[in-house]
């Protein structure tokens, strides 16, 4: 787009050479100021170097106007500087540069020729007569302000013609790296002269005859042929770049730019990268139509790339890296945001706060701990175990799609290989490659595994290092290696026969060792339990949602998926610290809690691994705070969920016991109706009484243990009397 | 049906050309054209101010996937009465009748005469259109460049170009009213050899597939149904109809042919995330397919006189590992590769499980089968892009034919209680239930009946609601097995019944009959092992 008020480009040249001359950029640590282009135009002339980027930044610092210009009408000034440079070259040459290639002695040789050849009055300067294209080594390259926005394909729309933009995507297509013609020499039959021609587009059409004085006077209609020698080729590559599929609409298909690398961009990338682009967004014309039709009025258009960067998987630059916008912060800074977080996990599945409330911490995760070799893992690790039906898949589900990196597998559906890591051989070369599983593919994020209990148990031990040492080791086929496994491991399985059975121990239910249990920093048991109180508010909710097509007004509204994610890594580049005045608090909580375990009957375990856990989540609310130090609060708030996910496990037995199942329970109530008003029973009353109604002596037997050790009676010293106290 | 989407053009709005002989020059307007209209001693003078440049989107539209018989030709009157009132070419119309006849070398331009158009369009001539594909020189077979998710009889495929901005969405079923551009010139540009197949399949012969220049588009969401009072009044008569003919169908069970209305009408009313209400997936059980191997097929035969749009597949062991259900991006052509699953909302699938062996599913059977339970259960596809899967939005209700429970997880099973003696005499019960469609009035109520309700709005009452919480606390405490999503799924059943005997809000005898049906369901099914 032409400037409105033509711009006066001689007086921006002369700007540009004060601006390259005078420059002075300072680092920041060390102070120290350095000629920033002065030395750049050095190491050009002495062609150590080939591109000489211009930071948009520094000139705008320099001359805003000019910057801001330039950024409009970038290509026009790409051609200004190179002139500018070229011109500015020679003075910045400090000693003797020898010939790198053949162009260059061709071009040497040409120019020794041309000086002895010339009459000696004739004041002309040897390189007019080439096109300084030919005579340039190097290229310039404009960097974007560090501060504009990377655009989404879709963005680029046609107001942004012919300026410099800044585009993210995934590249889908490469072409080969082709050289490209820029500058064509040719040399005439006849009289043997040169004649140079630039090329600036796709296409050319081949000069025929010779312009030179010599065959246009005698009209000797002298032949040009083209010099490869001669003339300059650039490396030319073409990419097709495809917005990524966060940036596309609801039911669109992703749209594709073309880019062309030249010179240095080129082989930057290869598909399937997501890179960055800086380039000048550009039309061309249709190569196209037969001259019959005439000539079509579409053109084409594409972005000459600047600076090409790439970035790796590991650190995606999406959406979600972008700082929150105010008004998101005071939204996620309100009171309640823990509870209003943990409730926009999943928020299509009713209630189970506590456990969402887990796996928020486990998508923000605790610290890792490390010192010298010993290495403590951040990573919370969850197990959910539970009924059918009671959404532990779709919540996993969710939160695979919610993390940023994660994989989801199935116990069954995934062996110890497919887990960890294989050895291959590769195809081509026959040589053994690893190739990473899905623990190894998760590194750094979440690893969701589903129908953890049927996996097979050769595989199962593959993940035991996973999840304490967070590695994983090959010792196979002559490779050994250790890879990282930096994974939080979301598990989630059902009980062994169908439904929970709260008589047997997790062990038996889930039918896992209590080696890999332990290694869960909480283990969370969903049981769909009949209560008229939660019946009525599920039901409520889900008539509210039939009735008016939305989720009833009175729950907090859930946050949006991209918000969470963007908190979650923002909460990630904390570091909260444990400071010492706590560390007495937590001691004394954990002696608590295995007092308690000691005295109650435990069917989960308490050791050392859940000190570490609430370690774990305690710096991982501390994070979610976006705090630097731990809290009181926070661990207690870990100590709760811990003590909320034994609760699960160790109470799941009243409902049963309420329903009379339990034969022990039956018993009870036998010998308080044979008791009535008395305080004291006969044992063989009561076998009498059990066995006709059909209980063997054994559990009788147990009961009576069973609630003298619970007080309710005495037993005297012949165990053949009982007193109710 | 919007079946891809190109990356926008650009182009001159306003371009100006001077004549080399007189030096004349002049403004012309390049909207709705492909190419520069200029003489043999005219050009185009790029480098003039006076020349506009603008961008416009491309989608490439094809006739509806799964549109049956019946229905075509419902639009194809529809249309001719269009013509007769402004002239105007018809986007299925364009596909249905316009060909190139002898037109091949004539430009479709603005100045063309109103009169003229009229010839094209009348001239209904389908076979000459082969001809006109034999003279086109084409690298890419007819097949590649039509690019139909399933066969479809006398579709056309057609690049649209839209200017006014207007946002369409992939799969979207719009009627498109434009200029037409059938310039044979079109394809043939000139390339290098790596670039073939992308601009060979992006600028494909004219003839097959015409370009054409929207000046207006009408999405089509709902179809008009002119005596729709008519019909809602009439709703619980077409309902026994229905009801008479589909319990018939499915030897005498009447419970299967209530669900079977419910899923004819059902439609997505609501969504978020992966949760989505109004789906109504029915799983068709126990029929005697040993004596009756083509049941699915005849009963398919039937629904598709009664519903819009619909397709039958298969699902075979070979089918499944062999056919392309997901849409695909081509990076070599540069545009999407329709599969399968590629349809327009409300095209009913049926599929029949029947012909399903045991053996092993390879990569791509792993991926259908993903694809067809993801769809199922959260009507949701995923699109390959190869280097990332994008969610598309879908509203397919599916029909499962399966001897036992269907391997795709299903919510809805109706286990199918046989009336013996309508299995003997099953030919005769198929030919009875055409003569009963025979009578046209009553067919066309039955289809128009569908596609009213489907669109009606419905309320839930602030009573019936309490009713149901009731109902469902008390069920819980019978069955624990009965969980939120069986509230969810008798809630839209109970919509759907009230919908379907015509009322749009629910009373309690409605809520009881559909409690009542629904238990009747579960008591069929066998009860999972305790």
């Amino acid at each position: 787009m032409a400037n409105k008020v033509a711009r006066d480009y001689t007086k921006d040249r002369e700007q540009f050479k004060t601006f390259f001359l005078e420059f002075v950029a300072i680092d920041d640590k060390t102070d120290i100021k350095t000629f920033k282009y002065r030395q750049q135009l050095t190491k050009i002339a002495h062609r150590e170097q080939i591109s000489f980027e211009i930071d948009l930044d520094d000139v705008q610092s320099f001359d805003e106007e000019l910057a801001t210009s330039v950024a409009n009408n970038t290509r026009r000034y790409t051609n200004l500087v190179l002139d500018l440079v070229q011109e500015m070259l020679p003075d910045f040459k400090e000693r003797v540069v020898l010939p790198k290639d053949s162009l260059d002695i061709y071009l040497e040789h040409r120019l020794l020729i041309q000086a002895r050849t010339r009459q000696p009055g004739e004041a002309q300067d040897a390189r007019t007569k080439y096109a300084p294209e030919l005579m340039r080594r190097f290229e310039v390259y404009f960097k974007d302000f560090s501060d504009s926005k990377a655009y989404s394909v879709r963005d680029i729309k046609a107001d942004k013609i012919g300026k410099l933009v800044t585009v993210r995507g995934i590249v889908t297509k490469t072409t080969e790296v082709k050289p490209m013609i820029v500058v064509a020499t040719y040399t005439c039959d006849e009289c043997g002269s040169e004649v140079s021609q630039p090329v600036h587009s796709l296409s050319f059409m081949p000069l025929r005859t010779c312009p030179s004085e010599g065959c246009r006077v005698n009209k000797s209609g002298g032949r040009l042929y083209l010099q490869t020698k001669g003339s300059k080729f650039i490396k030319f590559q073409e990419l097709k770049l495809q917005e990524h599929s966060e940036q596309v609409p609801v039911g669109h298909i992703p749209r594709s730019l073309t880019i062309f690398c030249r010179g240095e961009t080129t082989r930057n990338c290869l598909p399937g990268d997501h890179i960055i682009v800086t380039g000048v967004f550009l039309p061309f014309l249709k190569t196209g139509f037969n001259a019959r039709s005439g000539p079509a009025l579409s053109s084409e258009t594409y972005l000459d790339a600047h600076k090409i960067v790439c970035l790796n998987n590991v650190d995606t630059v999406d959406d979600s890296n972008a700082e929150l916008t105010d008004q998101e912060l005071s939204l996620l800074m309100q009171d309640d945001f823990y509870n209003k977080l943990a409730c926009s996990l999943a928020p299509e599945i009713y209630g189970l706060e506590d456990v969402k409330k887990a796996l928020l911490l486990l998508l923000v995760g605790g610290t890792d701990k490390k010192k010298g070799d010993i290495k403590i893992r951040g990573n919370i690790n969850i197990c959910l175990m539970g009924d059918p039906g009671v959404a532990k898949s779709q919540l996993l589900s969710y939160i695979t799609r919610l993390a940023p990196r994660s994989q989801y597998t199935t116990g069954r559906g995934s062996s110890g290989v497919g887990l960890t890591a294989a050895i291959m051989k590769d195809p081509l070369t026959g040589q053994m490659v690893l190739e990473g599983g899905a623990l190894v593919l998760a590194d750094q994020g979440v690893c969701c595994i589903d129908e953890f209990d049927k996996m097979a148990d050769a595989d199962r031990t593959a993940i035991h290092e996973v999840m304490e040492q967070q590695t994983i080791s090959i010792a196979k086929a002559g490779i050994m290696a250790r890879l990282n496994a930096r994974v939080s491991i979301l598990a989630a399985a059902n009980p062994a026969y169908g439904r929970y059975n709260p008589q047997r121990s997790v062990e038996q239910n889930i039918q896992l060792p209590a080696a890999l249990l332990s290694r869960f920093d909480l283990l969370w048991l969903i049981q769909d339990r009949a209560d008229r109180g939660n019946d009525l508010k599920l039901a409520q909710h889900i008539t509210y949602v039939h009735q008016h097509c939305s989720q009833p007004p009175t729950e907090t509204e859930a946050i949006d998926m991209k918000l969470i994610r963007k908190y979650i890594n923002l909460c990630k580049t904390k570091e909260p610290v444990i400071s010492e005045e706590l560390t007495e608090y937590i001691v004394d909580s954990y002696v608590e809690m295995r007092k308690e375990a000691r005295n109650s009957h435990d069917k989960t375990f308490t050791s050392a691994r859940n000190l570490l856990a609430i370690l774990r989540l305690s710096t991982a609310l501390a994070r979610l705070r976006l705090s630097n130090v731990v809290d009181k609060d926070d661990i207690a708030e870990a100590n709760r969920l811990v003590e909320m996910s034994k609760h699960s496990i160790n109470y799941s037995e009243q409902r049963t016991n309420n329903t009379q199942q339990n034969p022990i329970n039956r018993i009870f109530h036998l010998i308080r109706e044979l008791a009535g008003d008395k305080k004291t029973v006969k044992v063989s009353d009561i076998l009498e009484r059990c066995t006709s109604k059909g209980f063997k002596p054994d559990p009788v037997y147990k009961c009576i243990e069973e609630y003298e050790a619970l007080n309710v009676w005495q037993v005297n010293q012949t165990r053949r009397l009982i007193t109710f106290i | 049906m919007v079946q891809d989407m190109y990356d926008p053009e650009y182009f001159f709005k306003q371009y100006e050309v001077k004549n080399t002989k007189t030096g004349e020059s002049d403004i012309r307007c390049g909207m709705y054209t492909d190419a520069a209209r200029c003489l043999s001693d005219e050009e185009v003078f790029f480098e003039s101010n006076k020349n506009e440049h603008s961008e416009r989107q491309t989608y490439v539209v094809m006739s509806i996937p799964g549109l049956n018989k019946w229905a075509k030709e419902q639009s194809k009157c529809i249309e001719t009465n269009v013509q007769k009132f402004n002239s105007m070419t018809h986007n299925d119309n364009m596909k249905n009748k316009r060909s190139l006849d002898d037109t091949d070398i004539e430009k479709m331009d603005c100045s063309e005469s109103v009169a003229k158009k009229e010839k094209i369009l009348t001239n209904d001539s389908d076979m000459n259109i082969s001809n006109a594909r034999s003279k086109v020189q084409s690298i890419l077979s007819e097949d590649h460049i039509l690019n139909f998710p399933i066969p479809i009889d006398g579709g056309k495929v057609c690049i649209v170009k839209i200017y006014d901005g207007t946002i369409l969405k992939l799969n979207q079923v719009i009627d498109i009213i434009g200029f037409i551009s059938l310039d044979p010139m079109l394809n043939t540009i000139n390339c290098s050899e790596d670039e073939m197949n992308e601009v060979n399949t992006h600028n494909p012969p004219a003839s097959l597939v015409p370009r054409l220049h929207a000046i207006k588009l009408i999405a089509l969401t709902k179809s008009e149904i002119v005596n729709a009072p008519e019909i809602i009044s009439k709703a619980q008569l077409i309902r026994s109809d229905l009801h008479i003919m589909l319990s018939q169908l499915l030897f005498g069970d009447h419970l299967a042919a209530d669900y079977l209305i419910c899923h004819l009408l059902s439609m997505i009313y609501m969504r978020r995330d992966f949760f989505c209400l109004g789906a109504f997936p029915l799983n068709i059980t126990n029929f005697p397919a040993s004596r009756l191997k083509t049941f699915p097929k005849e009963f398919y035969n039937f629904l598709t006189l009664l519903v819009k749009k619909s397709h039958f597949l298969e699902v075979t062991l070979e089918n499944l590992n062999e056919l392309a259900l997901i849409p695909k991006k081509d990076y070599e052509c540069n545009r999407l590769t329709s599969g399968i699953l590629q349809l327009s909302d409300n095209t009913h699938l049926v599929l029949d499980e029947t012909g399903l062996s045991t053996g092993e599913l390879n990569v791509t059977g792993k991926e259908n089968y993903k694809a067809l339970s993801d769809l199922l259960m959260f009507q949701k596809l995923t699109y390959d892009f190869k280097y990332y899967s994008m969610e598309y939005e879908t509203d397919i209700p599916i029909l499962i034919f399966s001897d036992v429970k269907s391997f795709i997880p299903c919510p809805i099973q109706v286990k199918l209680n046989i009336d013996t003696e309508s299995e003997n005499i099953y030919s005769q019960v198929i030919e009875a239930a055409y003569q009963y469609l025979n009578d046209e009035t009553r067919l066309t109520n039955i289809r128009q009946y569908l596609e009213i309700f489907r669109h009606t709005d419905f309320v839930f009452n602030e009573e019936i609601t309490k009713i149901i919480q009731d109902d469902f606390v008390e069920m819980r405490s019978v069955n624990k097995n009965i969980s939120m999503d069986n509230l969810h799924s008798l809630m839209v059943f109970a919509r759907l019944m009230s919908l379907s005997y015509g009322q749009t809000t629910l009373d309690i005898e409605c809520w009881k009959k559909t409690v009542q049906l629904e238990m009747e369901r579960m008591s069929r099914l066998p009860q999972r092992g305790r």
